[in-house]
This record gives structure tokens, C-alpha cells and sequence, in this order.
């Protein structure tokens, strides 16, 4: 099984050397038909599950409460600007 | 003996009967780190100068008689992988796309460690985001094993494996996602506990795979261990995932031993391709346990042949999907500095995901 290793790339924003892309192609090939053993396991009558903690609509009241300042949030970030994280342009005139 | 060597429940005795101080404690076991890191690569992070305050803190609150009843752990010098947020000392996740960043806030299992009187020596080495088993994909360097520094300490809690297994803390947290605190455990000789998933917080502790992740810890004996999951356990408001169940007292029940407790002995981990001499080791251990009281039930896993393609799907999903917060906007350096193994799961991870649209 063949991956679009150039499409993945991009959907996962991860710049890639030509070199990596050759390689990890291969590599993940070679993963993808080692899982392929999955499908002689019959499923159809075995319920889905996402979580075995069986936990659901864990929520709580929606009031502020105490939280990181500004400078804090700030603090890692390369560039900002008056109190903003700074980036590239996105839109163009 | 040199301090170092004592086990949790041993330096309390011996802060509470005056023997010694939480000062004197912390000097040996960075004694210890100084005369071995630079061979082991166990550290990442020593925070000596913090550590020796926050001894003479503890000192200081020890004079006053039942210190202990509020502070379990009051003076004990502890280490952390340095997955676990720490607020205002480095946390890499042993990888170059954090290797400057500085956590506004503590982990809520590093806030209970240090509630509860632990003093923070510094953070460890690891699998870079917890990717491995053996300690070999830190972006700074590998972890030797003490016992042998030609063989692995296991992974991906590398250093908290290393550093208990040589005496430079009293215990070591650790994540376990795939057998990243029991891997080092076993391959350091100390003990490591994998908690149920959700038992304990993940909050402030970087993901790896949200729905597998478990928050665990190394230490010297079963005992010490017992007393570290009564301070980690617990549900906290920052993680959904922790059900609102009651903590035990862990150490309530360490006198039974293993006496009529009931072991599995799974027949499809003992097939053809298990190596003969862990064979045997195995056979001895579980021998062992009969003789102390327990019993051994032959059971089968049928799936287990399908677990291992099952966690290269699941995990690598979930890994693509956390790493993605690393943008190098917010915090970090940009992302083509993860290492190999990082893009691979990223990548594997994305296609998997992407599968169907």
C-alpha cells in the first residue's frame, strides 16, 4: 500500500527534505501492509469503542475563572507584537 | 551508606528520628548525578540551586513536630521526565522543537508532588515525546544503562529508570503509553507502575496519545511506590478523563504480599518466538509467586497477536494529531525540527487519519 507522501506532508504541515520523503514513504509502506494483518479479525458483531473510561459530557459551569495572563501566554513565543502573537501574512492585499 | 541509596519510607525514618537532614539527602544524590551524568545522559535539566533551597525549606518545616502528617514527602529529592510541565524550569520532551521552552504552570501531578513536600532535583532524559523503548531517540543524546553502559535502560522513561537504578533520586515520574515506565523498570531493575488509565491526571504533561496515556512513576521498591500513587491518584477538574472514584490508601494492604491474589499466565506470550532464556526467567518469577501464595491461572489473549498493529494505528493517530500544536507560533522552534521518529509517527499518523477523505 502506497502513500501520497507529498499530500500527508502538506496536510501535516511538516516540511520534508526530498530525502524524507523518500524514505518515509518506503518505511510506511512496509507499516502499512504489517497492519494490514488487522483484517483477518471479524468485527461485525463487536461493539466500537473510543474510551474505556465511560465517561461522558464531563462539563463545568461556564464562569471565568483564574487562567494564565497575557504575559505568560507570551512569554515562549518568538515574535509579537502590543501584547499579540506575530505571524506570516496570511491574507494578501 | 551514602543517603542516596535510601529508599522513600527509609529517609523518612530518618529525617522524622533526626538522623540526617533533607539537605544532606539532596547533596548526595547530586553528588551522585555530577560523578556519573556526563556518562549516563541521564539529566536534561539540574536544578541544583532550587533543589538545595527548597532542602533547607524542608529542614526548616521539619523541626516542627508532625511535618509528615501534611508533607508525605517532605525533603525527598525527586526527578521528572522532562515531558511533565514544569513552571519556570525547561521542558524539552527531550526534543529540539522545545528545547528553549519554559512551562507558565506545573503539571496538577508535579503541583501534588510538590504539595505534598517533594523537591524537584531536575528533569530527565527520555524518547523524544515518548517515542521509543529503549532511550535512544533523545534529541540530546542516548541514556546508558547504570547497571551496564553498553546496554539500553529501556524507554522511553530512559533517565527515570537510570537515575533510580543509580541512586541520583528517590523516585522518578514516568509516562507509560506502550511500556514507557514499565520497559526502564525492568530493564533497570527497579520497580515501575503503569497506573489504570485515568487513575492519575495528565494535565500539564505532554501528550502523546490522549487515549492511552497513563501517568506512572519509578522507584525502589513496591512499598515507596505504593506511597507516591496515594499522592498522584485522583481526579482532577483539568482532565476529563479522571473519573470522580475514590483514592485508596495504597499501602494499606502491602502486608498481604501476593498471598491468594490470582496472576495470569497469558499462553500466547509464551509462543515460539520468546526468547529461551527469558523463558525461564519468567517460569522462576511466577514459580516465586506460587511459593509466596499466589496462584497462577492459565489464561488466553487470543488478540494479542493484533495489539501491536492495532497501537501503530491508534497511537500514531493520536501523536499526529497532538504534535500538531507544535507550530512554532506560541511556543517552539519550527516544525522540521522533530527528529526521525517523530515525522515518521506524524506522517503515519496523518495518513491513517486521512484515510476515506
Amino acid at each position: 500500500m502506497k502513500i501520497n507522501v507529498a499530500y500527508t506532508a502538506k496536510l501535516a504541515n511538516l516540511p520534508l527534505k526530498p530525502e524524507e520523503k523518500e524514505k518515509f514513504e518506503k518505511q510506511i509502506s512496509e507499516i502499512l501492509s504489517y497492519v494490514d494483518k488487522l483484517k483477518e479479525v471479524d468485527t461485525k458483531n463487536v461493539e466500537t469503542i473510543s474510551q474505556v473510561i465511560g465517561l461522558e459530557n464531563i462539563t463545568r459551569e461556564d464562569v471565568t475563572t483564574p487562567s494564565l495572563s497575557q504575559d505568560e501566554v507570551l512569554k515562549n513565543a518568538k515574535s509579537i507584537h502590543n501584547g499579540f502573537f506575530k505571524i506570516k501574512a496570511i491574507l494578501q492585499e | 551508606m551514602e543517603l542516596n541509596r535510601l529508599t522513600i519510607k527509609e529517609a523518612r525514618d530518618g529525617f522524622i528520628k533526626k538522623k540526617f537532614s533533607s539537605v544532606e539527602l539532596t547533596k548526595a544524590c547530586l553528588k551522585q548525578i555530577k560523578k556519573h551524568n556526563k556518562d549516563l545522559n541521564v539529566f536534561i535539566t539540574i536544578t541544583e540551586k532550587v533543589a538545595l533551597e527548597q532542602a533547607k525549606t524542608s529542614d526548616d518545616l521539619a523541626s516542627q513536630g508532625d511535618a509528615w502528617e501534611a508533607r508525605p514527602l517532605l525533603g525527598i529529592p525527586i526527578a521528572l521526565k522532562d515531558l511533565f510541565s514544569t513552571k519556570g524550569i525547561k521542558t524539552t520532551a527531550a526534543s529540539n522543537v522545545l528545547k528553549d521552552y519554559v512551562p507558565q504552570y506545573d503539571a496538577t501531578v508535579v503541583k501534588k508532588l510538590k504539595d505534598a513536600g517533594a523537591l524537584i532535583i531536575g528533569k530527565l532524559n527520555h524518547d523524544a515525546w515518548g517515542h521509543g523503548a529503549s532511550g535512544e531517540n533523545s534529541d540530546f543524546g542516548p541514556t546508558k544503562n547504570p547497571w551496564n553502559h553498553k546496554y539500553v535502560p529501556g524507554g522511553s522513561s530512559s533517565g527515570s529508570g537510570a537515575s533510580v537504578a543509580a541512586d541520583m533520586c528517590l523516585m522518578a515520574t514516568g509516562t507509560d503509553t506502550g511500556g514507557s515506565s514499565r520497559l526502564p523498570a525492568a530493564f533497570c531493575n527497579v520497580v515501575g507502575l503503569k497506573p489504570t488509565y485515568g487513575r492519575v491526571s495528565r494535565y500539564g504533561i505532554i501528550s502523546m496519545a490522549s487515549s492511552l496515556d497513563s501517568i506512572g512513576h519509578l522507584t525502589k521498591t513496591v512499598e515507596d511506590s505504593a506511597l507516591i500513587l496515594n499522592i498522584t491518584a485522583g481526579q482532577d477538574a483539568y482532565d476529563a478523563t479522571t473519573p470522580n472514584q475514590k483514592v485508596q490508601n495504597y499501602t494499606k494492604n502491602l502486608k498481604n504480599g501476593v498471598k491468594d491474589l490470582k496472576i495470569g499466565r497469558p499462553k500466547e506470550y509464551f509462543t515460539q518466538g520468546l526468547d529461551s532464556q527469558v523463558k525461564k526467567l519468567m517460569d522462576n518469577a511466577l514459580k516465586k509467586y506460587e511459593m509466596l501464595g499466589a496462584e497462577i491461572v492459565e489464561v488466553s489473549l487470543p488478540h494479542t497477536e493484533y495489539a501491536n498493529p492495532c497501537y501503530y494505528i491508534i497511537q500514531s493517530a493520536e501523536v499526529s494529531s497532538n504534535l500538531g500544536r507544535y507550530d512554532g507560533i506560541r511556543y517552539g522552534s519550527p516544525r522540521q525540527n522533530f527528529g526521525e521518529e517523530a515525522k515518521r509517527r506524524i506522517m503515519l499518523g496523518t495518513d491513517t487519519l486521512s484515510a476515506g477523505y
